[in-house]
């Protein structure tokens, strides 16, 4: 039988159930054992979060993958939660329209996966994050039913927004099964600049890319190191720091704003823009570095966008890379400060690092709804309170 | 027709001694200017838009900061009497009745701006600030407040927080949730909690997002963070006039369908049209069957090219004309007239209308439409349309006269086929306007028992006496145990009539 270990767990046998039947079935069973459930995507990102705390079962769901609706005229799809990003994108592909959130090793991450630990990339400046596109959402509860909310119509204020509450809730409130979205057309074009900029000069640049009259779906920032990870060709001129932006629509209003942000930073203290040869290859590459190999320690910290430029004053040594504008900065290496989220490392430290930062005053509202949703604890015990 | 929606007996003595504490109380927090008693006084907080279902509540309250909000809501425990934020009472489902009687917590003090953050893309704003003064402080700023529904001038933000507001931009702007960054609400038990906040991707549950469009059963919200949209650097502005609905809204999905994003379109049909036009003398044909406003916004460069694409579409649709906004002040004059168009119903010669909320697959929509017509024709009703069409979100109004209860039970009827047909047409029984009192008994059409069972455990976590407004969105049947203040209804959708 197949096993799996989340950080040294002892080893969980995995189920991989057939149909929605299996799967409340497995849950039932579960609870009633008083075992947890640790719900398995991609596998991806199972180093995020804290140690489970129970033994029980990995339930995988990626044999729940089908495309249940796709009317495409509405704009909306109704998938099962095991479907890969690509899978669904190549899906969307076909009529000409995408899913624009952007999402680490597309080929294996889930649907459920990503909506459960709400991930995002560099076009979240332009398209917003998950919970702007789930528009409908089925999980099987610690009853051991399915239960829906939502709809699939763009617009529905009927009954409580059960999609926001899973978004994000790292699996701990129920298995996500199935999900409807509003979906996009594709753009026409997808175009981007790149330069250099001394770390100085920083908060001036940034502040006049928030006041450019183009309106860019993606700033991101990152260090000579993180750059040179991604293997894309260096800006004319190189220094401490490179700013990459983009565009997406229609090809003359995105090659406007290109032409538009160049002439605007004639007058910044940047030595040189660089047209990006293909833009949306860079924003996955960047994308991946959420999940890259070689980083022992992953971290994400929260700061208003004005204040980046303070923040990566000191920073520690490794990999740093920002989406600049929404004031999210990911760190690889070093010791986390007070405050980062720890996406990666040893499982080891994990017994006294703070693995989700600092805890918001809400937090202990979260434990309370927990415990009402989940009284036996049932679903990722652990791996978001630590002691629940 | 007032309606006896009251279970609790608090809610009918008020020349009880419990009813003298209970002002006294109130008085002793706010201050006595801060509370209306008298029936004349209290008379329009006895229910929203929705008239049909009026009660009223024992004291309103009216405070001025978190810390009264906080004493009211524990006194209303120590009492054992229910309690219900309001914003404008603009709402159009009974979300402002207060069900069972109580304390009607009346917002409007509370309404300051208190930050202004252009650079971080956020404002802070108390829940009585009215939704068009965000953008109107914003405009120095070349900034605004997405959100934007018809009743902007009037309805708050607070408010907006609670049902979820939409409105004619949600095409491509979404609604309000999109826009909401946190929040601090004043839990049912007086607890004060804040939510998420100005930095993004805070760790945990999105509580936010769930209570945003939780119609008030959380707790009151007492402070917002939303967030702040650039203006779009141009616009275009189009109307096309069709001698047919089915024109009209067959345009409507072949823009959507060519993959266009328009930034509004919304449909306004011939008897809508002749109010508006009497209201306003805008100009509009009063012989075409249907008119539809097609906006499309952004940046300057390639607009034009999108605008064309747009009228072709219409023309190819037998638009009889298009006409363009070419002005600021003719487009802002286009969308005064849609905007107000609730407000010239009165002049078809009806007393009284009730306004539908319900949505369909945008690709649907001809099919809604004719179905909307035909049940009008059957009951014998006055009827207009005026509605998001982009979205699906359909705004059927039905006109009638409150005072002769055969009409009242004609739109009651009505009504309840229209949104029976928006269900079994893939749809939903409210697209902006939430479920309140009037649509309770839809819920069951829309969700299966467990789900509701599901929502009334989420309802438990944040109000386990259900005091905080009681009686709303949530079915008590249906295999949910929550505490009974079932009005024993037997036919769905007319709950609120009894």
């Amino acid at each position: 039988m197949d096993n799996l270990s989340i950080d040294n767990s002892a080893p969980l046998p995995v189920k991989r159930p057939a149909s929605v039947a299996e799967l409340t079935d497995l849950v039932k069973a579960t609870r009633a054992a008083k075992h947890g459930v640790y719900p398995l995507g991609g596998r991806t990102t199972l180093d995020v979060g804290q140690p489970p705390i129970k033994p029980g079962i990995a339930i995988d769901i990626t044999a729940l993958n089908r495309v249940i609706d796709y009317p495409a005229r509405d704009m909306t799809i109704t998938v099962q939660a095991g479907i890969t990003l690509a899978a669904l994108q190549a899906e969307l592909a076909k009529e000409g329209q995408w899913l624009p959130v952007d999402v680490a090793l597309p080929e294996k991450a889930t649907l459920g996966g990503a909506l459960a630990l709400n991930q995002s990339g560099p076009r979240r400046y332009g398209y917003g994050t998950l919970r702007d596109y789930v528009i409908g959402i089925s999980f099987v509860t610690d009853d051991g039913v399915e239960v829906r909310a939502g709809g699939r119509v763009v617009k529905n204020v009927a009954g409580y927004d059960l999609m926001k509450l899973q978004i994000g809730a790292v699996g701990t409130l129920g298995v996500i099964t199935q999900v409807t979205l509003k979906v996009k057309p594709k753009p026409e074009a997808s175009v981007g600049v790149c330069f250099g900029c001394a770390i100085e000069s920083l908060t001036d640049v940034l502040d006049r890319l928030h006041a450019s009259r183009s309106r860019p779906i993606a700033v991101e920032l990152l260090n000579a190191d993180a750059w040179l990870a991604l293997g894309f060709p260096s800006p004319a001129e190189h220094t401490d720091w490179v700013l990459a932006v983009g565009f997406e629509e229609k090809t003359a209003t995105a090659q406007w704003q290109r032409a538009t942000l160049q002439d605007e930073l004639k007058s910044a203290p940047v030595p040189g823009v660089t047209d990006i040869p293909d833009a949306s290859a860079l924003w996955q590459a960047i994308t991946a570095l959420q999940l890259r190999p070689g980083s022992r320690f992953i971290g994400k910290r929260s700061v208003l966008p004005s204040k980046v430029a303070q923040e990566l004053t000191h920073t520690p040594p490794g990999l740093v890379h920002a989406h600049a504008l929404n004031g999210i900065i990911w760190f690889h290496g070093g010791q986390p400060s007070t405050g980062t989220v720890v996406r990666r490392c040893p499982p080891d430290q994990k017994e006294y690092l703070a693995v989700w930062g600092n805890a918001p005053s809400s937090w202990e509202l979260m434990r309370h709804v927990k415990q009402t949703l989940d009284p036996d604890n049932v679903f990722n015990p652990g791996r978001l309170f630590g002691d629940l | 027709m007032n309606t006896t929606l009251s279970q609790n007996p608090a809610a009918q003595a008020n020349n009880s001694p419990d009813h003298a504490t209970l002002i006294a109380r109130m008085k002793a927090i706010v201050g006595n200017d801060n509370v209306l008693t008298s029936a004349a006084d209290m008379a329009a907080y006895e229910c929203d838009g929705f008239t049909i279902a009026k009660t009223k509540p024992n004291v309103v309250v009216f405070p001025t900061s978190t810390e009264h909000i906080v004493e009211i809501v524990k006194a209303c425990n120590e009492l054992g009497v229910g309690f219900l934020a309001r914003g404008a009472g603009t709402s159009l489902a009974g979300g402002c009745v207060l069900v069972g009687g109580g304390v009607m917590i009346a917002l409007a003090r509370m309404k300051r701006i208190l930050e202004i953050n252009v650079r971080d893309r956020y404002a802070i704003v108390e829940p009585g600030v009215v939704n068009v003064w965000l953008t109107n402080a914003l405009k120095p700023h070349g900034y605004h407040y997405a959100p934007d529904p018809s009743s902007q001038g009037a309805c708050t933000i607070g408010g907006n927080v609670a049902t979820n507001s939409g409105g004619p931009h949600t095409l491509k702007y979404g609604v309000t949730v999109n826009h909401i960054l946190g929040v601090e609400l004043v839990l049912p038990d007086g607890r004060v909690v804040i939510c998420g906040g100005p930095t993004e991707d805070s760790p945990g549950y999105d509580l936010t997002g769930t209570i945003v469009g939780s119609e008030g059963t959380f707790g009151v919200v007492s402070k917002v963070w939303v967030r702040l949209t650039k203006n779009p650097e141009a616009y275009r502005t189009l109307l096309g006039v069709f001698e047919t609905i089915d024109d009209a809204t067959n345009t409507i999905s072949d823009i959507i369908g060519a993959g266009i994003v328009p930034a509004a379109l919304e449909l306004l049909d011939k008897t809508m049209l002749s109010a508006v036009e009497a209201a306003f003398k805008f100009g509009f044909p009063l012989d075409a069957e249907a008119v539809v406003i097609m906006e499309v916004d952004g940046l300057a460069a390639g607009l034009q090219d999108e605008a064309d694409r747009i009228e072709a579409i219409a023309k190819k649709n037998l638009a009889r004309e298009v006409r363009k906004a070419n002005t600021d002040p003719e487009r802002m004059a286009l969308w005064k007239a849609r905007k107000q168009a609730f407000g010239t119903i009165g002049r078809l010669g009806y007393p009284s209308y009730c306004t539908q909320d319900g949505v369909v697959p945008r690709t649907k929509l001809p099919d809604i439409m004719r179905h909307i017509l035909a049940t009008a024709k059957k009951y014998e009703l006055g009827i207009c349309n005026v509605f998001h069409a982009g979205d699906g979100n359909v705004h059927p109004i039905l006109m009638f006269d409150e005072r002769y209860p055969d009409q009242v039970k004609r739109v009651l009827d009505a009504s309840h086929e229209i949104l029976a047909e928006c269900v079994r047409l893939g749809g939903s029984v409210t697209g902006e306007h939430g479920i309140g009192v009037e649509k309770i008994d839809f819920m069951p059409l829309l969700f299966s028992p467990d789900d509701l069972h599901f929502m009334v455990r989420l309802r438990t976590a944040f109000n386990p006496h259900n005091r905080c407004s009681p009686g709303k969105m949530l079915p008590t049947s249906g295999g949910c145990s929550e505490p009974s203040n079932s009005m024993g209804r037997s036919k769905p959708g007319r709950r609120a009539a009894v």
